[in-house]
């Protein structure tokens, strides 16, 4: 099975340590490596320093938030295939229009369910990751 | 032979037709000759019929016929009832998965509350469990003043208008009533779009605060979810030790510390 390493953005440990949780049925939690940042500084220093499969981002977060973060990524960066996932409280409609504007690949609003966050990681990544849910 | 050009112009004409006619008369003989095969089949059918053995054939036939209909009968029912418990099965799996998913909700947001010993950061793992997991947009979370009795606004979230000066007389409104019941009220407000929770936080008997949620996410309005009961319970349970705690250490720190 291919390995893959997957980056959770988030300034609060009660989600990080919650989003790990789930993703370890991603690929029955095997040959997945789960890295956290607490802002998106941190977390662009990471994806110019290494290859990440996926991204999954809050967006309000201290020194950088998740919009500034996806917005370097692709253009700073000029990482435009690396799949970013925005998770956050603000579910409004310009909200979301807005995330996606900044060149996210997919938008949940907390609190987001296991199931919900799978298929969605499923969908982006293709056949080539099994969601176990 | 004594034909003028336009009398064998004629002829030739007629004979034309005449070949023509034949052509036809030979397709609508075929066509008869066909005809009368598919009824001679026809015949040779419905003689057969008329034969004993043929009856029995047919009869037997009927038979094998009823008896695989009552076994397509049967297997149809079979198949139902397959289906009916593989639907109770799934549905099962479904219900398991959502409990799977509450337990990991809980296990985290109690580990959360119970890692940090300062006020600050129970606070805010109150904050993560309440905006991240429960998905309230408008909130507070009060202490109680030992001294005073009031409520003071300790972390929250939209709340600013609604408590200007940040703090609450212990005995007004049904923040004050909450604290002083002991009891929980979950509800409507009569307001649209409030779904207010009021959870009062004690500790070893004693009252230390209160958490309240006025208004949820946009996405979460229809109402709190079984899960949401359960974090909530969790919380006026095990926020109000890890808060009593991290106030007890706190004070400590502050003896210790001159010394």
């Amino acid at each position: 099975m291919e390995s893959k390493t997957f980056l959770v953005v988030d300034d609060s440990a009660t989600i990080r340590q919650l989003l790990t949780l789930t993703l370890r049925k991603y690929n029955g939690g095997g040959q997945l490596k789960i890295i956290e940042a607490t802002d998106g500084r941190e977390a662009l220093e990471k994806v110019r320093m290494a290859h990440y499969d996926l991204v999954l981002t809050d967006i309000k977060m201290p020194n950088m938030d998740g919009l500034e973060f996806v917005h370097k990524v692709r253009t700073e960066l000029e990482n435009t295939t690396l799949p970013i996932i925005i998770i956050s409280t603000k579910g409004e409609e310009e909200d979301v229009a807005k995330g996606m504007a900044m060149g996210a690949t997919a938008y949940l609003t907390k609190p987001v369910s296991a199931p919900k966050l799978l298929e969605t990681i499923g969908r982006i990544l293709g056949q080539g990751g099994q969601v176990v849910s | 032979v004594g034909f003028t050009s336009n009398e064998l112009l004629d002829i030739l004409a007629k004979s034309e037709d005449l070949a023509d006619l034949l052509r036809r008369s030979r397709e609508a003989a075929s066509d008869l000759v066909r005809e009368n095969e598919e009824l001679k089949s026809r015949l040779d059918a419905l003689e057969r019929r008329d034969d004993p053995n043929a009856r029995g054939e047919a009869a037997e036939e009927s038979g094998e016929l009823a008896r695989r209909r009552q076994e397509n009968e049967r297997l149809r029912a079979e198949l139902m009832a397959l289906d009916s418990e593989y639907r109770r099965f799934a549905h099962r799996c479904i219900e398991v998965e959502a409990q799977n998913e509450a337990l990991a909700n809980l296990y985290v947001a109690n580990c959360q509350l119970h890692t940090s010993l300062e006020p600050e950061g129970v606070a805010h793992a109150i904050q993560d469990i309440v905006e991240g997991l429960i998905g309230a947009s408008q909130w507070a979370l009060f202490e109680r003043d030992a001294e005073t009795g009031d409520l003071v606004l300790k972390a929250g979230e939209g709340v600013a208008s609604r408590f200007p000066t940040g703090r609450i007389r212990g005995d007004e409104g049904p923040e004050g009533r909450a604290v002083q019941s002991g009891r929980p009220l979950i509800g409507g407000s009569g307001i649209e779009d409030e779904q207010v929770a009021l959870l009062p936080l004690t500790a070893g008997g004693e009252r230390v605060g209160l958490i309240a949620i006025y208004r949820m996410l946009a996405h979460k309005r229809n109402g709190y979810s079984p899960i949401d009961y359960e974090l909530l319970n969790l919380l006026s349970g095990q926020a109000a030790n890890a808060l009593a705690s991290s106030r007890l250490f706190a004070a400590r720190l502050r003896t210790v510390q001159p010394i």
